[in-house]
């Protein structure tokens, strides 16, 4: 049985739909796709095996960015959800987060599916920050549900990709290059998991990658070309934002890394790739390797990073042992608050603040709200702390 | 006349006292007030007994000079960390042959309803009447003389931590002075700022201190929410010393002259003096504010959460009241509003006369509230016994005393 017989790639929501969309785009083999929207007319023109429209929520018009109207208009659908999830071993639930329609069905979805014993990987995005507070906590609130019931939840932020993005680009380019570069990064995912592997990449390696639910996963994909390929791709790599700017590596305890190359791929390229990466991570650091050949990629190399973050699930306090690492400063390209992809617990025990030593602790959900709170959100200053 | 009152707020920053004298038709004259810095305390906890006491003592000793009123007995601001509150019920069956609802039932009925099984650790601070209900459907005033079968009160009781509490109280008390009645700073702040007209309409007041916030929910003029979370001012002064390297004496400056709660601002260096071998350090004014903004943020959002699992939203008409010395942060109330989704305004002290104009300002809510609240007990009955949930306070005062 090939895997993408088995395994249904699920748009959630207008964002979510957006993104399998580009996904699809120039896939040879196909997978079942789900789209799944509140309104009618998102459908138009995607090329997915099934449409699935959910009803009740203010008469096929929209979301109105209502999650509670549609998280239960999704409960009362249960039933409806589950036969779309039933016939497969895995599903992949795409959604923008921070909306109404993809925060609001997204973790009902993931509920069902893992219900049914159907192995469940969330792919989302969070908002950037110029979208506002009330989308952030709309879209946390979604993420944090979505961590206890997906197997694997592989996060993208959008503000981080914008990173990327030079000023200057027209608004419409900009928002299409944050969605094609999380649709690529999607493409390259599906080629490494679904294709005819040298090094076979598979859905027990993602499982694997993530001991326990709730632990963050992030996903950074490159395409690179020429002679120099290797190393070009290494680079952009190393200095994704979705990477932290390779901060995140330096730290990770489980990386899978895998490369789509043309017939004209060598050892020594796939031998020269991943030592680099290999150098960059901690010692005791778990590598895993794919490789897939494709014509279609001649001259090309596809990159594909996932890295389980070192932090546990987020209910539960940080180890203490996680070494701070330095990132170059970045340029500021947003406002001046940033959020990070996930939590960063970077600091040392001793960091506990020792004017609140001998007081009771205040903790929220597990974790010590004594710490310096832009230091749990990984706010970057102007002048870097430390 | 009655006697003057003595208020005593144990804060963290500061211990502020005032004297007021209560009149017949219900107002509160001032007669003197002071406010010394505060020693041995973190987080509305006392940590150092000696210090704190003597901080205690020369503010007393001051307001006593101010007021020319020797002061023997002092009503004591709460504020501690964790405090909680749970609702109870309390229910008697009216078994006269009329069904007439008596006083003594209604006696009965407020035992019941205080009542409460809490964890040996916890405190009952209050026991606060929300509403009598009759035949588990008509809501009353006064249920006396009514007929009924049965006779349901509804109650609010706010619950701390009895170590906590404890050591405040006997840090006053070694003063030494008589501490006569208790109250929480939360519920003291919303009696200092708050008109009926907003009780009604339903109202939020956060008193941001710099030890910790304390909250406080009115709807319906019944209480619906009252609490306090660990996060305050000093918390917002740690950040700032760790996150631009300063010492947290020249955090809390840079906080009070230039603090801003906005996190978009323009990059801007301004320097802070050390009071160190190091001298003079340049921050970036716009980290400050990040740095600011961050630690606010998360903790209205803790606020939100509280809102959220009460589903209050709909009622809170008349938005939310500040108090505390974090209401002066530039830019809180646009926060309030953003994150809480609710009007927001910053409280100013009513219903108090000869209030010193350094004393009008936010962060004397809690203490000016105390003065309110003991004026408009009962006078006839001593306060503490008046009051719910008090009679682990006289157990403790003897322990004291002793």
């Amino acid at each position: 049985m090939s895997p993408s017989t088995h395994v249904a790639w699920f748009g959630v929501g207008h964002a979510g739909i957006y993104m399998l969309r580009t996904m699809l785009a120039g896939l040879p083999d196909r997978p079942d796709t789900v789209a799944i929207h509140v309104r009618d007319d998102t459908f138009e023109g995607l090329p997915a095996t099934r449409h699935y429209h959910l009803r009740g929520v203010y008469e096929g018009l929209g979301s109105a960015g209502d999650v509670a109207t549609v998280r239960a208009a999704a409960r009362a659908a249960r039933a409806e959800l589950a036969d779309l999830v039933r016939d497969y071993r895995a599903v992949f639930i795409i959604a923008g987060l921070g909306g109404g329609t993809g925060s609001g069905i997204s973790p009902v979805l993931a509920e069902v599916a893992r219900e049914l014993g159907v192995f469940t990987v969330g792919i989302v995005t969070l908002p950037f920050f110029a979208e506002g507070t009330r989308k952030r906590q709309i879209a946390n609130e979604a993420r944090a549900a979505l961590a206890q019931t997906c197997d694997v939840l592989i996060e993208l932020s959008h503000q981080r990709i914008m990173e990327r993005i030079p000023d200057g680009t027209p608004l419409a380019m900009a928002f299409d290059l944050v969605g094609s570069t999380v649709g690529r990064s999607l493409h390259l995912l599906w080629r490494l998991l679904s294709g005819h592997g040298i090094l076979v990449l598979d859905l027990a390696d993602l499982r694997r990658l993530v001991p326990q639910t709730g632990t963050p996963v992030s996903l950074a994909a490159v395409e690179a070309q020429g002679s120099d390929r290797v190393s070009s791709a290494v680079r952009e790599l190393f200095s994704s934002p979705l990477l932290d700017h390779g901060a995140m590596l330096s730290k990770a305890p489980a990386v899978l890394l895998g490369m789509v190359g043309g017939e004209d791929l060598t050892l020594r390229e796939l031998n020269e790739l991943s030592m680099a990466v290999a150098d960059q991570l901690p010692v005791e650091s778990d590598l895993t390797l794919g490789a897939v050949i494709d014509p279609a990629f001649a001259d090309r190399l596809g990159v594909v990073l996932l890295i389980a973050e070192s932090t546990p699930p987020l209910a539960t306090p940080p180890p203490a042992e996680v070494a701070p690492a330095q990132e170059p400063a970045a340029v500021a390209s947003g406002p001046g608050e940033r959020k990070p992809l996930q939590p960063e617990f970077e600091w040392m025990e001793e960091e506990k603040p020792r004017i609140f030593q001998a007081t009771p602790t205040t903790s929220y959900q597990g974790v010590d709200l004594d710490i310096p709170t832009f230091l749990r959100r990984g706010i970057r200053l102007s002048r870097p702390y430390r | 006349m009655p006697a003057p009152i003595a208020a005593i707020d144990v804060g963290t920053h500061r211990v502020r006292v005032l004297v007021g004298e209560p009149h017949e038709d219900g107002g509160i004259v001032v007669l003197g007030s002071a406010e010394q810095p505060s020693q041995g305390l973190r987080k509305s906890c006392v940590l150092d007994l000696e210090p704190a006491v003597a901080a205690c003592r020369a503010a007393l000793e001051a307001a006593e000079h101010d007021s020319q009123v020797d002061i023997h007995q002092v009503h004591l601001v709460l504020s501690p960390p964790g405090v909680e509150c749970i609702s109870s019920k309390g229910t008697v069956h009216i078994t006269h042959r009329d069904r007439e609802v008596q006083p003594d039932d209604v006696e009965r009925v407020r035992e019941v309803a205080r009542a409460a099984n809490l964890p040996p650790d916890r405190e009952v601070i209050h026991s606060i009447h929300q509403c009598y209900v009759l035949d588990r459907r008509a809501e009353v005033v006064n249920p006396t003389g009514m007929q009924a079968s049965q006779l349901d009160q509804h109650m609010l009781l706010i619950h701390g931590d009895r170590t906590l509490i404890e050591n405040l109280v006997n840090a006053v008390s070694n003063v030494p002075v008589d501490v006569a009645d208790c109250a929480f700073g939360g519920l003291c702040a919303a009696m200092a700022v708050l008109t009926a007209e907003q009780k009604r309409g339903g109202v939020l007041v956060l008193d941001l201190g710099a030890g910790g916030t304390r909250y406080v929910l009115y709807a319906h003029q019944k209480l619906l929410l009252a609490g306090s979370i660990g996060i305050g001012g000093d918390h917002v002064t740690n950040d700032l010393s760790v996150g631009l390297r300063i010492p947290s004496a020249a955090a809390e400056t840079l906080k009070v002259r230039c603090g801003c709660a906005r996190p978009d601002g323009r990059d801007q260096v301004v320097s802070v003096s050390t009071q160190s071998p190091l001298g003079e350090r340049t921050v970036n004014l716009r980290d400050a504010h990040v740095i600011i903004h961050a630690r606010l943020e998360e903790l209205l959002q803790l606020i939100r959460n509280k809102l959220d699992e009460l589903n209050v939203h709909g009622v809170l008409g008349s938005g939310v009241v500040l108090t505390g010395g974090s209401a002066q942060m530039k830019g809180i109330q646009e926060l309030v509003e953003n994150v809480l989704d609710l009007p927001c305004s910053i409280g100013s002290i009513v219903g108090l006369a000869g209030l010193p104009d350094r004393f009008a300002s936010t962060s004397y809510a809690t203490v000016a509230g105390m003065l309110k609240y003991v004026a408009m007990a009962d006078p006839g009955l001593s306060h503490a016994a008046s009051r719910a949930g008090f009679r682990w306070f006289w157990r403790l005062r003897r322990k004291v005393r002793s």
